[in-house]
């Protein structure tokens, strides 16, 4: 596996630009954006600019192939699961642009009501691509390091962007605290594996462990240290505090943005670190039982996020610890430390970024007509307007797929995780138990949601707001919900890609 | 016609699904024609029902199987998963396929009334069809699972929309109950997949590798049954279904008791036997107590019932242990008396709910103190729902009469204790419905109801094709038993040995 055995995989600063091209364009596009912002382009066609960028991009993604190389003299690693994610970044991307370009919070209008800026807005959106994708593609410790910071601190302007928002102000503030600390302990941490192996390269550090015969505990205070890092990123217990006060203090595009895409990019990285260095074939070769300490976190991520929220009463605080169960669900994927454990992560990051970006795009739709996210506000909504009633419909659509109940692309998506915990056999049912019993959970605080939108009385105090017909918000939902439908039904392709994926391997 | 034929059961469980999206894509405007689009929807399968019930060959039996099964239509659907979209029924299906078909058009018939959010009402009642229609029908055990889990949808917002005061709680109570069942299933359904080799969801290959699922089997077994024994409901999971019934509007009342109790008796008979045959045998004994529990324990709730739909749902509660006891049997005259009584508590039931519906359309309260003396001011009524009543007792002549007799004759042979004091559950079935009868329909009538109007021509004609089945198989039940007869046959041999 590692470089040393083959020059070919290895490759120089120069031969490396090729396969880093979509990555440098997609950096170019900030400075054009820039620029565009400087020569007092209309913010509106800078916006309408965006998505067709990140098309570009894609394109040029597209004409690249796929091998299974080393760039940048074994910094980054450019194979067939860093090029899913990349594919997985720009939709993310484009979802996003247009879903901020459905949000009052975040589009041209909300220049004067929040003093946003946009054109700064959209660079940051696409910074946050590029730190998602250094992050899932990292070769090495410290450019590890380097894409999680360049990630937070992205991600702590984004969610500080409303300026005059005290909520999002001080969302900003917690989660510069709690992301400085996280880091902190994951340097630390990686100090320690870099003083046992010398190397600060994923391979190497691999290859060193393989012949480490016995229990070290300087490795063990070392992976839980760099979990602290990781977790904090996923929002795993009990990293996971920043993130309800976030998501809810955010503007909901950026939560959207945060509760997808820096989160899957944190599960790239646990698979490279869990299953390409910290094993070998999956067998765990660190003799600390990761497995079982992963498996650990997972229940109790799933067991917190589902119990906490239950009590919730604000839609986006709601949304944020079900994204923490979530990562708990997803956990049990990389617990299980097998082929399908691989596939069953892959899997979920898609179905999981269609449900939850559908989700916060209903919160979003509904905030511009109403500005309201509280569930009270709900109550009576599918029997307001026929808009609202379809808005309804779509919206619980993507709660039942959060909960996981067929023929949604949740229930596909939990399907495989469990499938791959329960083909580990009988010393892992108590964590697939865990699991459903969970989901069960989850139905009661989705359900709530459904409760207060079909049948409950509606509230009067909320006049109707008819603003525009959110034409383009409304349109990205159906393609979402579709997308969960189909996916429910017919998911066959997308596992194709998926399994094709580590035949490449 | 060809194309017909081969896919009458495709059709059966998607011609309603069609019906429900045009009900959805159709306009608000045409409201008034949502109700004949369900109704045509409905009435298709029932057509198609009745061409299934000419065609079944009686004589076909065997599980492990595909020529065990008729109708077949097998697709490959997520090859890389090996799952199938596999239908196909025999002898215990069909009865309940036929069930569904002929409950759901009188269902139809029994909401003309409802008034509210008729797009939503009927689409989600016609997609609760489908799936209904579908768990009779799938062979797969994956496909299984997602038209068992289709129902639980529909059924929250039919209960919690349209239902009564306290939907709210009935509708996310049902949903809970039923959906922890559920991933219990999903875990057997995984633990089954992954066990045998190569890894497959088809029933048929389940059941002929049935040694490999030993090491687990009694845990798998009674994962199942918590599952399947929820949505019976035997005791002590009985308790979602008073508050489901009492809230339910009228027709899902009747779908609950009429089809849905029997899906968990379905699905002990239809995978927990064939496939875990050792458990199963070990936890007869269990579940002809369970049996028995919920006979009497059912019978001496429904006696303290006020209110007249929570008797009927308690009513269901102490029928339904006639099929546990029946099963439980593993003796000729006790799986078919089982099945038998499925079907008879189905149409039976059914007519109660329906028939509770029709007063309380009128006097808007159930009460049953709350009445008395209705007898000669709606004789008509009064008299269907005394048939219906002594239907319910299992008066000799009427349908459920044959089936309990078989039942306890079988279990007699078994369980003799047990027997004895599940006869005693003829008798407490008896008082109850017999002292309602003299509560509700005898004495001085109370001056409030003076005006009461009669059971009308709609509600009659969705009573009358149940009054005759009930009749025509008290009398003579044959047509029915010869359709089961191989297929239970095969199954009691194969697990009961």
């Amino acid at each position: 596996m590692s470089w040393e055995d083959n020059e070919q995989m290895l490759l120089g600063n120069i031969q490396s630009i090729y396969y880093f091209v979509p990555e440098l364009l997609l950096s170019f596009f900030i400075f054009i954006i820039l620029f565009m912002d400087l020569l007092k382009i209309d913010q509106k066609v800078i916006y309408a600019l965006a998505p067709l960028f990140l098309l570009i991009t894609f394109m040029v993604q597209t004409n690249l192939d796929i091998r299974s190389v080393y760039l940048f003299e074994g910094i980054l690693r450019y194979d067939a699961l860093g090029v899913y994610f990349k594919y997985f970044t720009y939709i993310v991307l484009f979802v996003v642009v247009l879903i901020s370009l459905s949000s009052n919070e975040t589009n041209t209008k909300a220049t004067t009501t929040f003093g946003f800026l946009p054109a700064e807005y959209l660079m940051l959106t696409f910074g946050l691509g590029i730190g998602m994708i250094l992050l899932a593609t990292s070769n090495n410790m410290l450019m590890t390091y380097l894409a999680i910071e360049f990630l937070s601190l992205l991600s702590y302007i984004a969610t500080g962007f409303k300026f005059k928002n005290k909520k999002s102000n001080e969302a900003s503030l917690k989660y510069v605290i709690y992301g400085g600390v996280a880091s902190g302990i994951m340097i630390y941490g990686i100090s320690f594996l870099y003083g046992m192996t010398g190397s600060l390269f994923y391979n190497s550090i691999g290859s060193f462990l393989t012949n480490q015969p016995t229990y070290n505990v300087t490795l063990f205070v070392s992976i839980l240290f760099i979990y602290a890092g990781l977790g904090y990123k996923i929002a795993t217990i009990p990293m996971h505090m920043w993130c309800p006060d976030v998501y809810e203090g955010a503007p909901t595009p950026v939560t959207a943005l945060l509760s997808v895409g820096p989160k899957a990019a944190g599960f790239i990285l646990a698979l490279r670190l869990f299953y390409e260095v910290f094993s070998v074939n999956f067998q765990d070769i660190t003799h600390i039982n990761w497995p079982l300490f992963i498996a650990i976190i997972s229940v109790f991520t799933m067991t917190l996020g589902n119990l906490v929220a239950i009590h919730q009463t604000n839609l986006k605080r709601l949304l944020a610890y079900s994204s923490i169960a979530h990562a708990g669900y997803v956990l049990m994927g990389i617990a299980s430390i097998s082929i399908l454990g691989q596939q069953s992560v892959l899997f979920y990051l898609v179905v999981y970024m269609l449900m939850n970006f559908g989700a916060f795009l209903v919160v979003i739709l509904i905030s511009n007509r109403y500005g309201v996210e509280e569930i009270e506000d709900y109550r009576g909504l599918a029997w307001k307007t026929p808009y609202l009633g379809f808005i309804a419909v779509l919206m619980t659509i993507f709660l039942l797929s959060l909960t996981g109940l067929p023929p949604f692309a949740g229930f596909i998506g939990k399907f495989y995780l469990f499938s791959a915990v329960i083909e580990k056999g009988p010393s892992y049912y108590w964590l697939a138990l865990a699991g459903v019993i969970n989901s069960v959970i989850s139905l009661y605080y989705y359900a709530r949601i459904i409760k207060a939108m079909f049948l409950e009385e509606a509230r009067t105090e909320i006049a109707l707001v008819d603003g525009d017909t959110q034409v383009l918000g409304t349109a990205i939902l159906s393609v979402l919900a579709f997308f969960t439908l189909l996916f429910g039904i017919y998911w066959g392709p997308v596992f194709e890609v998926i399994t094709t994926i580590f035949a490449s391997l | 016609m060809e194309l017909i034929n081969e896919h009458l059961l495709s059709l059966m469980v998607f011609l309603p699904l069609i019906g429900a999206m045009l009900i959805v894509l159709l306009p608000k405007s045409s409201e008034q024609s949502f109700k004949w689009i369900a109704c045509i929807t409905t009435l298709l399968p029932l057509i198609l029902a009745y061409k299934i019930f000419v065609l079944f060959n009686r004589d076909v039996a065997g599980l492990s199987i595909n020529q065990g099964f008729q109708f077949v239509e097998k697709f490959s659907w997520i090859p890389a998963f090996n799952i199938e979209y596999f239908l196909g029924i025999d002898g215990l299906s069909i009865l309940m396929l036929l069930l569904t078909a002929l409950l759901c058009p009188l269902c139809i018939l029994a909401s003309w009334n409802i008034n509210k959010g008729l797009k939503g009402y009927f689409s989600l009642f016609l997609l609760l069809e489908t799936g209904m229609m579908g768990v009779f029908c799938s062979l797969d055990f994956f496909l299984f699972y997602v038209f068992w889990e289709v129902m639980l949808l529909p059924m929250y917002f039919l209960i919690g929309v349209w239902g009564g005061p306290r939907r709210e709680y009935a509708a996310i109570k049902f949903f809970l109950y039923t959906l922890v069942g559920s991933v219990l299933m999903l875990l057997v359904m995984l633990y089954f997949y992954f066990m045998t080799e190569p890894h497959t969801f088809d029933i048929t290959r389940l059941i002929a590798e049935h040694k490999n699922f030993l090491g687990f089997g009694h845990i798998l077994w009674f994962a199942l049954y918590i599952g399947f024994a929820i949505k019976i409901p035997v005791f002590p999971f009985h308790t979602w279904l008073p508050d489901a019934h009492v809230e339910a509007p009228t027709a899902i009342s009747v779908i609950l008791a009429g089809v849905l109790l029997k899906m968990g008796a379905y699905g002990i008979l239809r995978i927990s036997y064939p496939i875990l045959p050792e458990a199963t045998l070990y936890f007869s004994t269990f579940l002809a107590i369970m049996g028995v529990i919920n006979i009497v324990y059912g019978a001496l709730c429904a006696m303290a019932q006020k209110d007249l739909k929570k008797l009927v749902a308690y009513s269901s509660i102490s029928h339904m242990g006639y099929v546990l006891l029946g099963m439980a049997s593993f003796t000729e005259e006790g799986i078919n008396g089982a099945v038998l009584q499925m079907f008879n508590h189905g149409t039976i039931t059914a007519m109660l709910f329906i028939l509770v519906g029709v007063v309380y359309d009128r006097a808007h309260h159930r009460e049953i103190d709350g009445f008395g003396g209705l007898a000669s001011r709606v004789p008509v009524y009064t008299g269907i729902t005394a048939f219906a009543f002594f239907a319910g007792l299992g008066l000799p002549g009427l349908s459920s009469f044959v089936s309990e007799v078989l039942v306890l004759l079988g279990a007699f042979q078994k369980f003799t204790l047990y027997t004895i004091i599940a006869g005693t559950g003829i008798i407490l079935g008896a008082a109850y419905f017999l002292w309602t009868i003299q509560r509700v329909f005898l004495g001085k009538l109370d001056a409030k109801y003076a005006e009461l109007p009669d059971i009308n021509i709609r509600e009659i004609l969705s009573l009358a094709p149940l009054v005759v089945i009930v009749v025509v198989l008290g009398v003579y039940p044959q047509p029915v038993l010869d359709l089961m007869k191989a297929s239970l046959g095969y199954l009691n041999s194969v697990v009961g040995g």
